[in-house]
């Protein structure tokens, strides 16, 4: 509070000067109407204790400002400070933009150009000063008129540079802000822009005209007056918004759309997510997918709690931090329907959880299969060729009617290994694990009972769930067809359409299929679900059936 | 006549082994996986190489991978691959890759030795042989309007042992006919199907199975 009466004093013994110096009434007034725009800036911005560093640099800022208008001094001391001091303002007000509102620069690039600025001005003022011929120059050592000159016009193309670089940084942020951030820093961003647009164009000009016009630099300051008003609006329009969310707090309960909709609309933050805490300590979206909570400066996280545990947490744009009051007020009314939220979210986790293992047991079923398959093939297929082998040897050397025993005992090893072989293909296709899908349908419709033909291609090979999958339903549909549909013939389609596989079986039978508890349909329809896939069943008395099966497959 | 044996089985291998020399054949090397086997025959060329569909590491198919290998590589041996599985697709893709000195049989003939020795003989004199099983098994298909159906029982029982891989000569032996006969039974079989022109013996075989496999 004491800076005020300070700068108010200091910027009219300035403006005295000035004037007494035969400055334009103009250029002191647009000085003194940028400092004290700056040093109220400062003090607005103190009901934000986020931007408290935003606060000293504006008042820096202030300072710097009428410390570079001591040349209008009559002291060479002075002059010479204010010489040093000329363009300091103006780095300082790139340093507010690119680290606002927090202190922190934005970016790496950010970074750079903040650096920049104070490279530019301060650094080139102090080589500058080394060289000036100006008398009044305390620190002219080495005079040099040409090098001076090489100063002043490094600094202008580097001032450049640096407004560039600021005005695509403040027009990019001003596109990605959103909700409270959007109206806390948006008046100052446009007015940055602004600024920083009329610098560019102004020192364009004293480059190319190669004169300093001072008409044109009370201009700019004149335009720079919009940054610190544009600080004060940011933080009165996010005043303004405030009864208009205590009243959607208030509505919470009542209001339509789902509980992050509400929130988000409440806190005016289209960028908030809720995040449920679980019982077992993960966090989950609404609808039950774990999600992991954001650690970082660009996103906040608030706890919700209830009956002192927590069960819920926000998260949001910092900018809502400056409103705490508002996220109190919405804590306090969300906490019982979070709570709902919360158990539902709960039950859906549970949800996809049962989903999951369902799968795993399929999957390990599969799995299974494909052991036992195995262990039949070098278990006692192995054994029952040894022993085959074994009867043609002693076949081979036995009289005739031992010959005809061993004969008839081989005809018996044969039917064991072709009915093994029946047993290790219903358990797991081994030609489908070979050579795919398409080959191993072809192969059930050609031991099918009828007549059956194939359609369609599935285009090469799929995952392993996929094509076990859909060769159970054309293995479950033909077997059903064979034993209670009295078809003449049938046919298999096999589609790929770009998000899943359509298997169909259709035959001109009585119809009447059902899937009924405990039919092989309904493990059918159980191994399928858990592929998030469907089976429908079309099957009206002396119209045929038509099993079909969409088994979602990605791309 | 030399074999080299693969199969990863000892004891199948080695009854094997011994069934063969009991009635004369040279068994030259016994292996146990397709890596083996590769070696084996680049160093002895044998003239047939007996091997099992199914050996390590993977236990699927390297025994049709190895026989295409042998056959590309290794000319001169015959690769006779005995397998457990029924269905053709396997002999086919045997087959369809080069239909000479290669054969396909079901893994239980090795008990009947005379058999396996025929098997063997065969696809060493250069001739394709396919188990009797898989082509049952394809002619056993029922098709809508089937044009097999329509085949006199002797044109069937011809059909098929055309796709075993036999000779006109060898139909005629097995079926007690004259090559004449044998001929005009093929015609009028293939005249049925829509087959158009008999190629010679070994392409043959494919011809039939493909026909079969629709």
């Amino acid at each position: 509070m004491l800076l005020l009466p300070v700068v108010v004093a200091a910027g009219l013994a300035v403006g005295r000067l000035g004037l007494h110096g035969h400055v334009s009434g103009m250029r002191v007034a647009a000085d003194l109407a940028l400092s004290w725009a700056l040093v109220a800036a400062a003090l607005a911005v103190r009901v934000r204790p986020r931007w408290r560093r935003s606060g000293l640099l504006l008042a820096s800022a202030s300072f710097a400002l009428l410390g570079a208008d001591l040349v209008w001094a009559a002291s060479n001391a002075l002059w010479t400070l204010g010489f040093l001091l000329e363009g300091l303002w103006a780095a300082l007000l790139v340093h507010i933009v690119l680290a606002f509102p927090d202190g922190r620069p934005w970016s790496r690039v950010a970074q750079v150009a903040i650096s920049g600025a104070y490279v530019a001005t301060l650094g080139g003022q102090l080589v500058g000063a080394f060289v000036d011929r100006d008398t009044r120059n305390v620190l002219g050592l080495a005079p040099h008129e040409t090098i001076a000159h090489t100063v002043d016009r490094t600094q202008e193309i580097a001032a450049i540079v640096v407004g560039l670089v600021v005005l695509v940084l403040v027009v990019r942020r001003l596109r990605i802000l959103g909700g409270p951030a959007r109206r806390a820093q948006g008046p100052l961003l446009a007015a940055a822009a602004v600024t920083a647009a009329s610098a560019v164009i102004s020192l364009g000009w004293v480059l190319a005209t190669d004169s300093v016009d001072s008409a044109i630099e009370t201009i700019v300051r004149a335009v720079a007056v919009s940054m610190p008003l544009g600080v004060v609006a940011g933080i009165v329009w996010s005043r303004l918004r405030r009864p208009e969310l205590s009243a959607l707090v208030v509505e919470l309960p009542t209001r339509a759309g789902s509980m992050r909709e509400r929130l988000a609309q409440a806190l005016g933050d289209p960028t908030l997510e809720v995040a449920y805490r679980l019982a077992d300590g993960r966090s989950v979206d609404a609808t039950g997918r774990p999600v992991s909570l954001p650690d970082g400066p660009d996103r906040t996280v608030t706890a919700v709690t209830a009956g002192g545990e927590e069960i819920a947490a926000l998260v949001h744009d910092p900018a809502l931090l400056d409103e705490p009051a508002l996220v109190e007020s919405v804590r306090a009314t969300a906490g019982l329907l979070l709570e709902n939220e919360r158990l539902a979210a709960e039950v859906r986790s549970q949800l996809a959880e049962v989903h999951a293992s369902r799968g795993r047991i399929v999957t390990a079923a599969d799995d299974e299969r494909r052991r036992i398959e195995r262990d039949l093939h070098d278990g006692a297929q192995q054994r029952l060729v040894t022993l085959s082998v074994a009867l043609g040897l002693e076949a081979a050397r036995a009289d005739p009617a031992a010959a005809d025993v061993l004969s008839r005992a081989q005809d018996d090893v044969e039917g064991a290994l072709a009915e093994l072989r029946e047993l290790a293909r219903g358990i797991h296709p081994a030609l489908l694990r070979d050579e795919g899908l398409e080959a191993a349908v072809e192969a059930l419709a050609r031991r099918a009972p009828l007549p059956v033909t194939v359609h369609g291609t599935v285009g090469g090979r799929l995952s392993d769930p996929i094509e076990l999958a859909a060769f159970f339903v054309v293995s479950e549909a033909l077997t059903n067809v064979a034993k209670h549909a009295s078809a003449t013939e049938a046919s298999v389609l096999l589609e790929r359409e770009p998000a899943a596989l359509q298997v169909a079986v259709v035959d001109d039978g009585i119809g009447g299929a059902r899937v009924t508890p405990g039919s092989g349909l309904a493990g059918l329809r159980d191994r399928l679900e858990a592929l998030d896939a469907t089976l429908t069943v079309e099957s009206e008395a002396a119209r045929g059936t038509t099993l079909r099966a969409f088994i979602p497959c990605g791309s | 006549m030399r074999v080299v044996i693969a199969d990863d089985a000892p004891l199948v291998r080695e009854g094997v082994a011994r069934l063969l020399i009991e009635h004369g054949v040279e068994v030259v090397d016994q292996v146990g996986d397709a890596e083996a086997l590769l070696t084996s025959v680049r160093d002895l060329r044998p003239d047939v190489a007996l091997v099992d569909i199914r050996m390590p590491p993977t236990h699927t198919d390297e025994g049709l991978r190895a026989a295409s290998d042998i056959r590309t590589r290794y000319p001169t041996t015959a690769v006779l691959v005995l397998s457990q599985h029924l269905e053709p697709e396997y002999a086919l893709r045997l087959v369809e890759e080069q239909p000479e000195k290669v054969g396909y049989l079901m893994k239980e003939r090795v008990g009947r030795v005379e058999q396996l020795l025929d098997a063997v003989d065969r696809v060493a004199a250069g001739e394709c042989v396919v188990d009797r099983a898989v082509v049952e098994e394809l002619l056993a298909r029922r098709r809508r309007g089937d044009p097999v159906a329509d085949l006199t029982p002797r044109e069937r029982e011809i059909l098929g042992l055309m796709a075993e891989g036999r000779s006109n000569n060898g139909i005629g032996k097995a079926l007690w006919l004259s090559p004449k006969t044998v001929e005009t039974h093929i015609r009028g079989a293939f005249q049925k199907l829509g087959i158009k022109e008999a190629p010679a013996d070994n392409r043959r075989v494919l011809a039939v199975l493909t026909y079969l496999r629709r």
